[in-house]
């Protein structure tokens, strides 16, 4: 009898053992990243730690992480051609909106985040990438496009950042009697140099310019007068405010003018203090300020061209709650701070406060009245217009190979060509 | 018996190969009669349709020009210097195993590295070619901008020449080496300078080496990526393109997502067909009796 007893207690513990071993089995949950970071970097070392930490408060939930370094979203097709499941990654939100989210390969958000998120998030950050108001990436770190500049000659030209294109004007020519130059280009970067005539067409016609004129299939839209002055203005900056040798300064020769106290400023993103900080040491003083209004333009001068990093739940993700779970807490405060921290970059979530040397750039991130994508946003929904017309054809006009009026013409002729082929 | 055994002995060398290369290249053939991004999305037959449109993209055509600039251009400063350099080499020149390191050393540095290294040289306002000129009172030389778009490609293409050369003389050398060197002798004392012992004895000697380093020449010039990538920067300007950077900007999205995968392997067999042609025209133009020893 006794021997039954101790057979049945022995059954039941054995049961009862089995069942919390397959319980506990069932919720612990290994999400496989993929990520856009390459290991050594400091923003990957933040994601290590706040991976580390969320793993402390959930022990059930751990990471494997692959750093792919920049062509992630490229090694990730492979990857899902080949049937490997993964379950969420990072990229550039634009590259991320032309790419896995136009092909129907991310999980959409929305009903596991709520109505509420956006609000956790900078203005305009968490909608930027959205699709008929359907929300598939979670953007994490946050890049303004501003023109970067070294305090000390601006001040030494007694100048202030400009919120106009005359006053700009009238700054490079302050500048230019330091026997300094106040702005510097990448000759080479067909994406960088466009930062000039994307900013200023939207500075003329109003956030999105650039999409909404391609969009027009006769092509007559660049016709409008308002993109040949774009297009002449962005031009005229050589005449005063660029160096004539810089049409050959290739990246990053041309940012490394600026840590060399040769040239004021760059339009580019907010990266570029981190970037240059090994050449101009932690004490340089760096400013930020947006581009400026164009006199009679409806664009503002608080808009701002921003390049968000995002992450994104993959449609067929082994663990889509989970990862989204993960995702919420990346976004939070504590996380985001971490990012700050060990990461040196500007965060998305509100009332973190970005590192010291962005302290322009999270003012204007602030206070955008609109955010528009990186170069106007053509490399999104029109990735190879953009690349094999678009921005070629603009960096010949921008170093002088074909005319303001020449680039008109044939981005006109090139669009309606482009919609009667689709 | 000796049959089963070499059948034997090449299976697995055969497998590997059939597998790994011949069974992937056919694939993309296949893939290049359809429309794709390479994501899980549903491949879209257009049959010809990616090669008519290849046919009438001045990109593409422009890219080709570029390759052949390379090939033809490029291959004859690379093949000038190699015979220069054998020749100087060979000229009984003191520290010959010494010259012939240095020769070659730029193939043992990377690519990223080499370009780093031409592109300073090039560089505007601060590189070593205009201070060189400013130093020596060249002002209006020290003023140009060598990687302005009108120069880049010049510019660039030197630093193949730089490269490539070194590789090709240690092919023309080894070969050299070989020839008997009372043949040599014999034409020292008949009074023949070292041009015309290159020219009468070392070039038809090698005759055959001369051509497989061509035949490696056209096919390392129609693949030619990497150094024109790394020289020309992240968002590569057009005045750089060659076949093989315009296949990876469309089927691999570069920096913005283009991903049109099915064009991109139609690129790649124009590539190969170039390849093909162009080794065979090497052979036909080359065809000699060969000289035995």
């Amino acid at each position: 009898m006794k021997s039954s007893a101790s057979r049945f207690a022995l059954s039941v513990l054995t049961i009862a053992s089995g069942l919390a071993a397959f319980s506990g089995a069932s919720q612990a949950s290994e999400l496989t990243f993929w990520s856009m970071w390459n290991e050594p970097e400091p923003q990957a070392e933040a994601l290590r730690a706040i991976m580390d930490a969320y793993t402390k408060a959930h022990p059930e939930t751990t990471f494997k992480v692959v750093w792919n370094g920049r062509q992630n979203q490229t090694k990730l097709r492979g990857a899902l051609q080949a049937g490997t499941k993964v379950d969420f990654m990072d990229q550039d939100g634009d590259q991320l909106a032309g790419g896995l989210q136009k092909q129907g390969q991310a999980y959409q958000l929305d009903e596991a985040l709520g109505e509420g998120f956006k609000d956790t998030l900078l203005p305009g950050a968490y909608d930027l990438y959205a699709e008929g108001g359907k929300h598939f990436q979670i953007p994490y770190v946050y890049n303004t496009v501003n023109f970067w500049y070294d305090k000390e000659i601006m001040k030494e030209a007694g100048g202030t950042p400009p919120k106009t294109w005359t006053e700009l004007l009238s700054l490079c020519e302050a500048v230019g009697k330091t026997g300094k130059h106040a702005l510097v280009v990448e000759g080479n970067d067909t994406a960088y140099t466009l930062l000039y005539f994307s900013n200023l067409l939207e500075r003329e016609l109003g956030p999105n310019a650039v999409i909404k004129t391609f969009e027009d299939k006769s092509g007559k839209a660049w016709l409008d007068p308002a993109v040949l002055d774009s297009a002449k203005k962005a031009y005229s900056l050589w005449d005063s405010c660029i160096a004539a040798d810089a049409r050959g300064f290739q990246y990053p020769a041309g940012q490394q003018t600026i840590a060399l106290g040769d040239s004021m400023a760059e339009l580019v993103g907010s990266w570029l203090p981190t970037e240059l900080s090994s050449s101009t040491g932690s004490d340089f003083a760096w400013g930020a300020f947006n581009f400026p209004e164009v006199e009679g333009g409806k664009g503002k001068q608080t808009d701002l061209q921003v390049a968000l990093l995002s992450m994104m739940v993959l449609k067929d993700a082994p663990h889509p709650q989970e990862a989204i779970d993960f995702l919420k807490y990346l976004t939070g405060a504590e996380a985001q701070q971490v990012l700050v921290e060990k990461g040196g970059v500007g965060v998305t979530a509100k009332g973190v406060a970005w590192p010291e040397v962005l302290t322009d750039a999270y003012e204007a991130a602030q206070n955008a009245t609109t955010l528009t994508n990186i170069y106007g946003g053509m490399s999104i929904n029109y990735a190879d217009f953009y690349t094999t017309k678009f921005a070629p054809e603009h960096n010949k006009m921008f170093l002088g190979q074909i005319t303001p009026e020449d680039f008109v013409k044939m981005m006109s002729e090139e669009t309606k060509a482009y919609w009667a082929g689709k | 018996m000796r049959r089963r055994m070499v059948t034997l002995f090449l299976a697995p060398a055969v497998i590997l190969y059939l597998g790994f290369v011949v069974l992937p290249a056919l694939q993309a053939f296949y893939l290049s009669f359809f429309q794709t991004s390479g994501f899980k999305d549903q491949e879209k037959w257009v049959g010809l349709g990616n090669y008519v449109q290849l046919a009438s993209d001045p990109i593409f055509w422009l890219a080709v020009t570029h390759m052949l600039l390379i090939l033809l251009v490029g291959g004859v400063a690379v093949f000038g210097f190699a015979f220069l350099f054998t020749m100087l080499v060979n000229s009984g020149l003191w520290g010959k195993k010494l010259f012939r390191a240095l020769i070659f050393m730029p193939n043992i540095i990377a690519m990223v590295g080499l370009s780093t290294f031409w592109s300073f040289v090039f560089m505007p306002r601060y590189g070593l070619l205009t201070n060189f000129f400013k130093s020596i009172g060249l002002d209006t030389l020290a003023g140009v901008a060598w990687t302005a778009p009108e120069h880049v490609f010049w510019a660039m293409l030197v630093g193949i020449v730089w490269i490539f050369a070194g590789f090709f003389t240690i092919l023309v050398l080894a070969g050299a080496d070989k020839i008997p060197t009372d043949m040599f002798d014999a034409a020292r004392i008949e009074g023949a300078s070292n041009r015309q012992m290159f020219r009468w004895i070392t070039v038809p000697m090698i005759w055959d080496v001369i051509v497989i380093t061509m035949v490696l020449w056209v096919i390392e010039a129609i693949k030619m990526m990497e150094y024109p990538y790394a020289f020309g920067g992240p968002n590569i300007d057009q005045n750089l393109y060659t076949p093989a950077i315009y296949l990876f900007i469309m089927g691999f999205g570069q920096r913005d997502p283009v991903y049109q995968l099915g064009y991109a392997t139609a690129i790649g067999v124009a590539m190969f067909v170039f390849t093909i042609v162009a080794v065979l025209l090497v052979g036909a133009v080359s065809r000699r009796e060969r000289v035995e020893f």
